[in-house]
């Protein structure tokens, strides 16, 4: 069983319930504005996924203490603590389920915070996002990218963010001033 | 301007050498009486004690309360004709013009009462009736007194009623020549200009005709107002009736980022404030330093900033195949200097440095060629160097300071014309003349002064006289309690330089030992010409080109332009390279041109003729590729491999302060002294004194426009030479 101890919830492993990211984004939805999911303690070979669950009859806590109940269900099958997927296979679900997920949101994205770009600009980008993390190969770790993945889709989705936070995105890599007299005096700034 | 008018007339500090009294009314010309006591005036009944002979006026912004104003400017005579000012005194029937209106014992001033808010209200609209209302095209818009003065002070409803345009008055305007645009219907006659021209600029140019309605302020007939301070009056008039030629239409004063600046186009450092707009110097105006210029700067100064947008050296340049220079990158140049520099004994490279050089450059030089086992560090400005030499300060600098002028009570020009080399001290010398009756004589060319001065002889033997007691004017000197010499750098530079210098040297130190002389005074002035001369000899630079003794083969021309240095005197194989702002005549003979940045777009310092050190700030930043002065000079000496050890201005002002303290000690005035080592010195050297005139550089004011590699790039500057010979 999980352990339910001070509004954290330490979830030592369950299996995939959800198969597509739609139900999972309505549980999530009202829930993790608080932004507070982190990564923690993988040093010590335990991962958790702490979050603050606000009140008891949230969607979180209803959707994992019925995790739970299946891991229950199905006790002594896992060794590892997973996150949500058990297989790579199904992180590769939850992973493609996200980038379809983005790829449809785009053009809304676009419009919505009436960016100067198209659509293929703005899915190039989710693309290149998306492969910054190709070389992942920890299915927990990848469910984590895909819890956030999803955050950001959901905050970006409902118009939270502000023109400026979507379009850093498309910062420039930024280039550290230079420190040394001579190369500050051929860039021409003191 | 009218803003800032209350700290102004509110100081009614003593002046230097003459009572409290007479500052008020120096105007009435008035001999210094004994201080009496002092009296008690009610303002708004709030009790102040005051000296007596102030103006209500006065007493008012000494209790903090501003009178409105037009034609009153403290330091102009009163006229009293604008009536603005006008306060209700109790006991008096009509309200009373307050800047005419001494103070009297137990007067009760009421500055806000409704008989004084009527009188500011009628008077608001009988100016308003014949003033033009376009102020949108107006250039004093947004600095106008009569906008502000109309807003704050005026009626909240007008009384017009001309809704058929049958006109109001109207002037013709005046062409006083390329840096004044007149507009004359603007006008309020309040006689601002005229005062300064006749009183400040000495020229008498300006005046009224006609009476009542129609009154003119103008020139009598067309002619140019011909001073070397004419564009002060665009600051003193109070509308938009004198304004700026070449700043006409071109930015509103609420658009301009304003930075405190020092003006380098002569020795004197009068404060400026550099106006500028997206990265463009729009305009300079004066600020106010009451131990330099006062509130007054020279046209020179004022107007020859659209030099700095033209002939500017924008990128590094070398030299290619053809022997043509090339844009290139600074790397390159560089790198084309630096081998030269190592390959070089110290014996073959030498340096000189011009009149625009900051102390920060001039220190980085001299460090830079001294780690290469070189000394050939010059001025292209002369200064005798024969005995002491300029070892001690007080050879070289204006010892007794600009504002010490006016303690003085004789003075002593020697072959310098201060209306043209420093036209603010120029200025003081005629306030001194004027208030303090200080009499002047003059050694040299007859020049035209703004003052009368007795013409002591034309050359250096007049001065022999003077020292023997054998002309008329020795006993005006004996006599004088503050005496003061005033040597134009000049003359010098001549041939007979040191003889001079011995020869007023000693007669200072005479002068000196007389028992009617303050031990503290000091006579001996040296005027010099260039922004940069007193900061270099400072640090160590050896004074004029024409002293070098090296035959160099790598020349580092540092912003040297006064066509001094020709390529004709260099060995053939000499490697010149130039580093400076303007294509002028240093730019003409250089293999490697580094390009600079000019005063305005550089933090530096400069070291004006009384040893005074100043700092300019950057108000832009310098074209294209140009860079810091002694930002280059470090870039050099990284990669020619004797690195220099400061990068930041902080440490490099650090520098300064270890080669000469006095260089970062900002606004003060660093006194000199050993007056008599420095002459027992000179007279070990055998100098003769020519029979040649002592001829200041600068005679007409034809030549006093364009001097250097800024003023001579300046179109206004241009324009000015051309209508001083034209128009009448």
């Amino acid at each position: 069983m999980p352990v339910i101890e001070k509004g954290i919830f330490v979830i030592h492993s369950f299996k995939c319930i959800l198969s597509n990211f739609k139900s999972f984004f309505s549980l999530f939805s009202s829930a993790l504005h608080t932004r507070h999911a982190s990564l923690e303690s993988q040093q010590r070979g335990k991962l958790a996924l702490a979050v603050n669950i606000t009140s008891h009859d949230s969607p979180v806590y209803l959707y994992l203490k019925m995790a739970a109940k299946q891991v229950a269900e199905s006790a002594g099958k896992t060794v590892l603590k997973p996150l949500l997927s058990t297989s790579h296979v199904e992180a590769r679900r939850r992973v493609m389920n996200l980038y379809r997920a983005w790829w449809r949101e785009v053009p809304h994205t676009i419009q919505g915070y009436a960016l100067e770009m198209t659509s293929k600009t703005g899915r190039a980008k989710v693309r290149e996002e998306f492969m910054k993390n190709a070389h992942v190969q920890d299915i927990r770790v990848i469910d984590m990218l895909v819890i956030k993945g999803k955050m950001e889709l959901e905050e970006t989705h409902n118009l939270w963010k502000q023109k400026t936070h979507v379009m850093r995105y498309f910062k420039e890599t930024e280039i550290p001033r230079k420190t040394e007299f001579l190369a500050k005096f051929f860039d021409g700034y003191d | 301007m009218w803003r800032f008018t209350l700290a102004k007339a509110a100081r009614v500090k003593p002046m230097r050498g003459i009572t409290e009294v007479v500052k008020v009314s120096a105007q009435n010309y008035a001999t210094p009486a004994p201080v009496p006591e002092k009296i008690e005036v009610f303002v708004n009944d709030k009790s102040l004690l005051v000296d007596p002979g102030i103006t209500v006026l006065q007493a008012c912004a000494m209790a903090g309360v501003e009178i409105p104003r037009f034609c009153y400017h403290d330091r102009l005579s009163v006229a009293g004709n604008c009536r603005m000012c006008l306060v209700e005194v109790e006991r008096s029937m009509k309200p009373v013009a307050s800047c005419a209106m001494p103070v009297m014992k137990g007067m009760k001033v009421k500055t806000d009462s409704p008989v004084t808010r009527k009188a500011r209200e009628g008077v608001m609209e009988f100016l308003l009736v014949n003033h033009p209302l376009d102020c949108p095209i107006c250039d004093q818009g947004g600095e106008c007194d009569l906008q502000d003065q109309s807003m704050a002070f005026g009626s909240d409803r007008s009384r017009f009623v001309d809704n058929k345009f049958s006109g109001k008055r109207a002037v013709e305007d005046k062409n006083v020549g390329p840096l004044i645009k007149t507009i004359m219907t603007r006008c309020i006659h309040c006689t601002r200009c005229i005062r300064f021209a006749s009183e400040i600029a000495g020229v008498d140019d300006l005046g009224t005709t006609g009476r009542g309605n129609d009154m003119q302020v103008g020139t009598y007939v067309e002619k140019m107002f011909k001073s070397e301070l004419s564009g002060n009056v665009i600051d003193l008039c109070p509308v938009g009736a004198l304004t700026s030629k070449p700043y006409a239409f071109t930015s509103r004063p609420w658009e301009l980022r304003k930075t405190d600046s020092v003006d380098v186009m002569d020795a004197v450092g009068s404060n400026i404030v550099v106006n500028t707009r997206c990265g463009e110097v729009m305009r300079i105006l004066p600020r106010m330093n009451e131990d330099i210029n006062e509130e007054w700067i020279s046209d020179k100064t004022r107007f020859s900033y659209d030099g700095l947008k033209c002939q500017r050296l924008t990128k590094p340049m070398v030299k290619d195949e053809s022997r043509n220079l090339v844009p290139c990158s600074w790397e390159d140049a560089l790198v084309e200097v630096a081998q030269k520099l190592t390959h070089l004994n110290g014996n073959d490279i030498a340096a000189v440095a011009g009149g625009f050089a900051d102390a920060e450059a001039l220190v980085a030089l001299k460090d830079l060629l001294n780690s290469f086992d070189s000394e050939g560090l010059y001025i292209e400005e002369g200064f005798p160097s024969s005995g002491a030499g300029t070892d001690f300060r007080s050879s070289y600098i204006m010892n007794s300071t600009i504002a010490g002028i006016e303690d003085a009570d004789v003075l002593l020009i020697v072959g310098a014309n201060p209306r043209y080399e420093a036209p603010l001290v120029n200025a003081r010398i005629r306030k001194a003349w004027m208030c303090n009756e200080l009499q002047v004589g003059v050694v040299g060319a007859k020049v035209d002064l703004t003052y009368s001065y007795e013409h002591v002889g034309e050359t250096a033997s007049a001065l022999k006289d003077l020292l023997s007691g054998g002309h008329a004017f020795s006993k005006v000197l004996a006599n004088a309690e503050r005496p003061m010499i005033l040597v134009g750098n000049t003359v010098l530079q001549g041939q007979d330089g040191a003889a001079i210098h011995q020869v007023v040297a000693d007669m200072s130190s005479r002068l000196k030992k007389s028992s009617k002389v303050d031990k503290e005074w000091k006579v001996l002035n040296i005027l010099h010409r260039v922004a940069s001369q007193v900061a270099a000899l400072d640090i160590g630079y050896k004074p004029g080109v024409s002293n070098m003794s090296e035959k160099p083969k790598l020349l580092f021309l540092l912003g040297a332009d006064a066509g001094l240095v020709k390529r004709e005197d260099l060995p053939e194989d000499c490697f010149i390279v130039y580093q400076g702002h303007h294509g002028d005549h240093g730019a003409h003979l250089a293999d490697v041109i580094f390009p600079g940045a000019a005063y305005t777009e550089k933090t530096a310092t400069y070291v004006n003729t009384e040893g005074r050190a100043q700092q300019t700030r950057r108000a832009v930043t310098p074209p294209v590729y140009a860079r810091d002065d002694w930002k280059i000079i470090r870039a050099l000496s990284e990669i020619s491999g004797n690195t220099l050890p400061y990068d930041n201005l902080d440490e490099i002002r650090r520098r300064l302060s270890e080669v000469s303290p006095n260089l970062t000690r900002y606004g003060d005035v660093e006194e000199a002294n050993f007056f008599s080592l420095a002459l027992g010195l000179m007279q070990s050297s055998q100098a003769q004194l020519g029979k040649t005139s002592l001829k200041p550089s600068i005679l007409e004011l034809q030549d006093f426009y364009m001097t250097d590699s800024i003023s001579r790039a300046s179109q206004t500057m241009a324009k000015c030479v051309n209508a001083v010979k034209t128009m009448k």
